[in-house]
């Protein structure tokens, strides 16, 4: 199993890799992003150097890594699932010893490995030199961003996987993924910390699974939750993947059943 | 014991139907119509290990829609469908593992990347052992000419160059069946020519079961040995593909070019009782079809010859063409006569 799984992620770096123009357009945008968002806050920040319990330097730092993460994970993906469905291509994927699910993820793992290391990798170093990035606390916070990072990256996939499969009703991915983008926006974070969110607001993202995909992994690498709070937003995406997964995998059977029915 | 065992196989397909204009549009928003379209009507068989089956029918007649349930991607309305003992859409996994397809219209090679390297992800993801990989990559490669192809990526391909690697590509994990949907569509001869002889050569060092759907009856003609002739979703004939040129052995083609057709031949030609069979009459070019057992081709010709200068005659035995086109007849007379 782990052969076919570092195989599926290999051929996803391939392909990447074949697209580098693509890899470099990500590359800029997302700095440029950056930069855009550098100069609002540093207005914002005119005046005080702390706002809402995060220092200028901690925000700095928020917004390169939440812009990194929005970069990644808008990344088309929905789209993606979306032709697939469309066009009937899936047919193709229902022919193949292994479940389209587990295929796609391990796919959208492969884009992750590239993507980090095509574009977010170089960000981060032109970061920590240019902007005034702050560095890990420690190597312990490291790795729990890392793994936190990780996490996030498979909980979107689960949204991802599943706004996708609504293609077969609306024949159409591209307002699917708007439609994602505007939610990642709004309550993961990548926008606004959601330190800085009136109560009620907050009470509703911390129902939805959003903040997981962003706000999580930033705030453990910013040392906003520090401790044993760690574990405790850990647990939290983890059980979030677990909820994520299994909806997804009750509303991927229903679908895969009404799509196999009327024929892809 | 049969591989594939099919009985009563329905499948009825529920389309939106919209009313005209832009109205119409809208009012199917709120009030949308359903109409069922049966395109599969109870079709029963059983096909054999190794047997090579060809499936024909016109566009529409439910070919694609039998393969496909076959092979698992649709689900059937009804009847039983079980291959290799299993239910493909039940154990997809089990019996993807077995099966190999190719979708003329389809790909299962990653587009951006070198064709190895798709099948290098199928030596994997199929479990075949390196070495039966290694062998079949190289035979195959020997066979179908794939060397010069392995390291360029599948979008600049040519079409017969990646109908190639799509054939190797679903033979290389060794399958007991392989469902071709039109695997020649838009080739060229020679491409042609060179899938259909691997195609043969598997099925016989292998015994791989094959089910072939084409609209080129040179396919069917070289490779199976058996076929399937569906028609408006229902089997009008199965059966072995000698036995059925050897009912039709009896029946002989002639091309008769005429120096011009007189009113006198055209009367003739009107009337019943000629002998023969009129295919088409294309200027002066007379095609026809008779019965060696009734007419003589010297009975034909001096009969012709009293009405017109006989320029030209070459004689064929039927083609397949032929005979499905005159079975497709049958049926739509026989169906006539029951109303």
């Amino acid at each position: 199993m782990l052969g076919k799984i570092l195989e599926i992620i290999k051929i996803n770096i391939k392909v990447n890799l074949a697209y580098a123009i693509n890899a470099w357009g990500a590359f800029f945008v997302t700095l440029l992003q950056i930069f855009v968002f550098y100069y609002i806050w540093m207005a914002i920040y005119k005046f005080d150097s702390v706002i809402n319990g995060i220092s200028k330097d901690q925000i700095i730092t928020y917004i390169i890594l939440s812009r990194i993460i929005y970069t990644q994970v808008t990344s088309g993906f929905i789209p993606r699932i979306g032709r697939k469905i469309h066009t009937g291509e899936i047919t193709m994927d229902l022919l193949k010893p292994m479940d389209f699910q587990l295929f796609m993820l391990f796919g959208r793992i492969g884009d992750f490995v590239s993507f980090f290391a095509m574009t977010a990798f170089p960000i981060l170093i032109i970061c920590l030199f240019t902007l005034g990035m702050q560095a890990p606390l420690n190597f312990a916070t490291s790795i729990y961003f890392l793994l936190s990072l990780f996490m996030a990256i498979i909980l979107s996939f689960f949204v991802e996987f599943w706004i996708g499969l609504l293609t077969f009703y609306t024949n159409y991915s591209w307002g699917l993924q708007t439609f994602q983008e505007a939610l990642v926006s709004m309550f993961s974070g990548v926008l606004i910390p959601l330190s800085f969110f009136p109560g009620w607001l907050r009470t509703i993202t911390n129902l939805l699974p959003f903040q997981q995909m962003s706000y999580s992994p930033v705030s453990i690498y910013l040392g906003i939750v520090k401790g044993s709070q760690v574990y405790e937003v850990l647990g939290f995406q983890l059980l979030w993947i677990v909820i994520l997964f299994v909806l997804s995998r009750l509303f991927y059977s229903f679908a895969i059943k009404k799509i196999t029915v009327q024929g892809g | 014991m049969a591989i594939i065992d099919v009985e009563n196989l329905r499948k009825e397909y529920k389309i939106s139907v919209k009313k005209e204009g832009l109205a119409g549009s809208i009012l199917s928003l709120f009030n949308p119509k359903f109409e069922i379209k049966e395109a599969v009507k109870g079709v029963s068989f059983q096909i054999r290990k190794g047997e090579m089956v060809g499936y024909i029918g016109a566009n529409g007649a439910g070919k694609s829609t039998t393969i496909k349930m076959l092979t698992g991607i649709l689900t059937p309305t009804s009847g039983k469908l079980l291959v290799n003992g299993l239910v493909p859409t039940k154990d997809r996994i089990k019996n993807n593992m077995k099966i190999g397809a190719v979708f003329g219209q389809r790909t299962q090679l990653w587009w951006d990347i070198p064709v190895i390297e798709s099948y290098k992800l199928i030596q994997k993801i199929y479990e075949i052992p390196m070495e039966t990989y290694k062998e079949n990559l190289e035979y195959f490669s020997k066979t179908l000419g794939l060397d010069e192809l392995l390291h360029i990526p599948v979008r600049q391909l040519s079409l017969g160059q990646k109908m190639r690697c799509e054939i190797a590509a679903a033979f290389i994990h060794n399958p007991e069946i392989v469902y071709l949907d039109e695997p020649t569509i838009g080739l060229d001869f020679m491409v042609k020519e060179k899938i259909r002889k691997f195609i043969k050569q598997l099925n016989k060092d292998r015994e791989t079961t094959v089910i072939l759907t084409t609209h080129d009856l040179q396919d069917i003609e070289e490779i199976c040995s058996r076929i399937i002739i569906i028609d408006k979703g229902s089997i009008m004939f199965d059966g072995d593909l000698e036995e059925i040129k050897e009912e039709f052995s009896k029946f002989a083609v002639a091309n008769i070019l005429l120096k011009e057709i007189t009113p006198e031949l055209q009367t003739f030609l009107n009337g019943k009782n000629v002998g023969f069979e009129i295919l088409s009459i294309d200027e002066n070019n007379l095609n026809i079809k008779f019965d060696r057992s009734q007419i003589t081709i010297a009975g034909i010709f001096s009969n012709l010859s009293k009405y017109g200068t006989i320029l030209d005659l070459s004689i064929q035995d039927v083609s397949i063409e032929t005979i499905v086109k005159t079975l497709y007849e049958r049926k739509s007379l026989g169906a006539g006569y029951a109303r």
